[in-house]
């Protein structure tokens, strides 16, 4: 198992390398100078000059970005150049709010998702299902700011309950997860649905009827396992979606988190902000989806038979 | 020995979806002793697997639905039960091996506790320890080695699942075995060890046994009493000799025998039944046989036939009992 684990581990390095390469070049191609930014529209030409000689910017691209990489292998993401600290230190200083969020929301996700999924399959076609299908299909059509928008209108707005911006307490969260949860939620609830009505429908659902277990029983004991393997994937491919999804979030609320730090670094040419910025990120969604895997081979003893060997 | 186990009496099953109502089972009476085997016999689609599962009430929900007729399981009219009861019935009183072994079994979870299930659910021991130990005994009594039950049934064959299969349907010893081509998704040679091995267990713990099947060489082997379905119809009932031997039969038996190919003699063609099974969904009127029968008649054609009895040896033709006479011009 942890040679599994490792693998994958070494297997991130080139997906990580491909994503930096990409943005270092986009950043590169794209128009704009970040001397001039950093020393802003007044000063001279001169001045911009000296600063592009000394932060290296005029030397060849593949010498930049070897460099760039050179110091990245040792821990040294570079330094913003807008606000002059260490990326690493405003990565951790912003990720903890948009962590909160997308847990928060993921959280909620999975804990009304996956119940309303299992009670819509096994009562089919009856009031509860169709209510949840409509549900369903209204959360995934309402756009995630769109509904952070009609929140903060009604709880902070009309009702005073909860506070518009920021992300000082658990009740700042509450609506920017819940915006973010509802898409995520339709999608579980639909998977959970799907996935179990087939499973209920296998034969071997049928055998455990045979030897009489009731109902609540074949549902938990037998049905569940096998249902919740493609949710569980599916909620793991969200996270990524999620910290995405964070981006516009936390727009909307004011939130200063991952998001708006790489939506701000993209407009003032912060090339080292980005490409940190978003490595954690994609960094964070590898894990995630390893979690899951390892998870599956809790639930589904076929698949941990493709890479644990026998303990006899 | 001679003792009433089970008692089906006018027994109709349809299935009803949003396309069709498919007459399924059509009227059938069927019964059986303690400890008897009986081979209910047809092509594919004739409503054998539909019948047991009506004993078992296991009939897909909202879909299948036993029209008219009771069924009487050691003295308790099962179409009439509660869910409640039902599940009590299930797996201690009548229990079933499925056709396919390979889906019968859930993946997830371990083959030793599928079969401590069934055992724990009837309560069939206090302890955790005698369950397992019956477990155990179970497994050797299959022939499989006990220390396999922490395994998984991805881990085992298709001839060893259906072992465990068969294994999860004895544990409680119940007093009817349904059987539903249990060596149909098996290979040949596994069908041979399967077979003896259910009759050998069935003979130590006097099950009674309806074993479905369309093979009538296992039912020769196996069975004391023969039914033969069509369209949801029994047509012809006996013992094994009396529908082996003898020379009344329905003109289906005798079809059926005649497509057997037959090893001694040189033939060019196999001879099966011209046609094919009628549309559940629009069962001809009359005898359901007629549209395929060599010998049909006028009557035939209009009129279900009664069922004619000799010895116990049942058939439902317009050619025996009643306007035989013009039959045997």
């Amino acid at each position: 198992m942890l040679k599994y684990i490792g693998k994958r581990l070494i297997l991130m390095l080139p997906v990580i390398l491909g994503i930096s390469f990409i943005l270092f070049t986009i950043m590169d191609l794209t128009p704009g100078d970040p001397a001039r930014m950093i020393l802003g529209e007044y000063a001279s030409q001169e001045e911009v000059d000296a600063l592009r000689e000394e932060m290296g910017l005029n030397e060849n691209f593949f010498v930049r970005y070897g460099k760039y990489v050179a110091d990245a292998v040792t821990g040294d993401f570079g330094t913003s150049y807008r606000s002059s600290t260490p990326v690493v230190e405003e990565i951790a200083a912003r990720f903890p709010a948009t962590l909160q969020i997308a847990l928060l929301a993921m959280f909620l996700a999975v804990l009304i998702g996956i119940p309303v999924g299992i009670i819509s399959a096994v009562k089919q076609y009856s009031f509860a299902d169709i209510l949840s299908t409509v549900i369903a299909l209204a959360f995934t059509s309402i756009p995630a700011f769109w509904l952070g928008l009609l929140l903060i209108l009604l709880f902070s707005v009309r009702l005073h309950l909860l506070p518009a911006v920021g992300s000082d307490t658990w009740k700042h969260m509450l609506m920017p997860a819940v915006s973010l949860a509802a898409a995520q939620m339709a999608t579980i609830i639909r998977m959970t649905r799907s996935t179990m009505l087939e499973v209920i429908r296998q034969d071997y659902i049928r055998t455990a009827k045979a030897k009489g277990a009731p109902q609540r029983r074949i549902i938990f004991h037998h049905a569940i396992k096998n249902a919740l393997l493609p949710v569980i994937t599916t909620v793991g491919l969200s996270m990524g979606n999620l910290l995405g999804g964070a981006l516009i979030i936390e727009n909307v609320f004011g939130i200063s988190g991952l998001g708006t730090l790489m939506v701000n670094s993209v407009k003032s040419k912060d090339t080292p902000m980005l490409i940190g910025s978003v490595m954690f990120a994609a960094v964070i969604a590898g894990l995630v989806n390893l979690i899951v895997d390892v998870l599956y081979t809790y639930i589904d003893p076929r698949i941990k038979a493709q890479f644990v060997k026998k303990k006899k | 020995m001679d003792e009433r186990l089970l008692e089906i009496k006018d027994l109709y099953v349809e299935y009803i979806t949003d396309d069709a109502q498919v007459f399924a089972v059509n009227g059938i009476d069927l019964s059986l002793n303690k400890g008897e085997t009986l081979g209910l016999v047809g092509e594919t689609g004739a409503g054998k697997t539909t019948t047991a599962l009506s004993i078992m009430r296991l009939l897909p929900e909202k879909v299948g639905l036993i029209r008219k007729g009771t069924i009487l399981l050691d003295g308790r009219n099962v179409t009439e039960a509660t869910e409640a009861d039902m599940r009590l019935l299930r797996g201690e009183t009548v229990s079933m091996i499925f056709q396919d072994p390979m889906t019968s079994l859930n993946p997830v979870l371990t083959v030793g506790d599928q079969i401590a299930e069934v055992l724990e659910l009837h309560k069939k021991f206090k302890t955790k320890p005698e369950v397992e130990a019956r477990v155990d005994e179970i497994l050797k009594m299959v022939g499989l080695p006990p220390e396999r039950k922490h395994d998984y049934p991805h881990q085992f064959s298709g001839g060893m699942k259906q072992r465990i299969v068969i294994a999860i349907a004895l544990a409680c010893e119940p007093l009817l075995l349904l059987a539903d081509e249990p060596t149909t998704a098996l290979d040949v040679t596994i069908q041979a060890q399967v077979l003896a091995l259910m009759n050998e267990l069935k003979k130590n713990l006097n099950t009674a046994m309806i074993l479905i099947t369309h093979d009538l060489g296992v039912v020769a082997q196996t069975c004391d009493k023969v039914a033969i379905m069509y369209a949801g119809e029994i047509i012809e009932t006996g013992t094994v000799e009396q529908i082996f031997s003898g020379d009344r039969h329905h003109p289906y038996t005798v079809g059926l025998f005649q497509s057997i190919p037959d090893l001694k003699k040189k033939t060019r063609r196999l001879h099966p039944i011209d046609g094919l099974m009628p549309d559940p969904t629009d069962l001809p009127s009359g005898c359901k046989f007629h549209t395929r029968c060599p010998h049909c008649m006028e009557t035939c054609k209009t009129m279900n036939p009664q069922p004619y009895e000799e010895d116990g040896h049942m058939i439902r033709c317009h050619l025996y009992g009643q306007g035989s006479q013009a039959a045997t011009d």
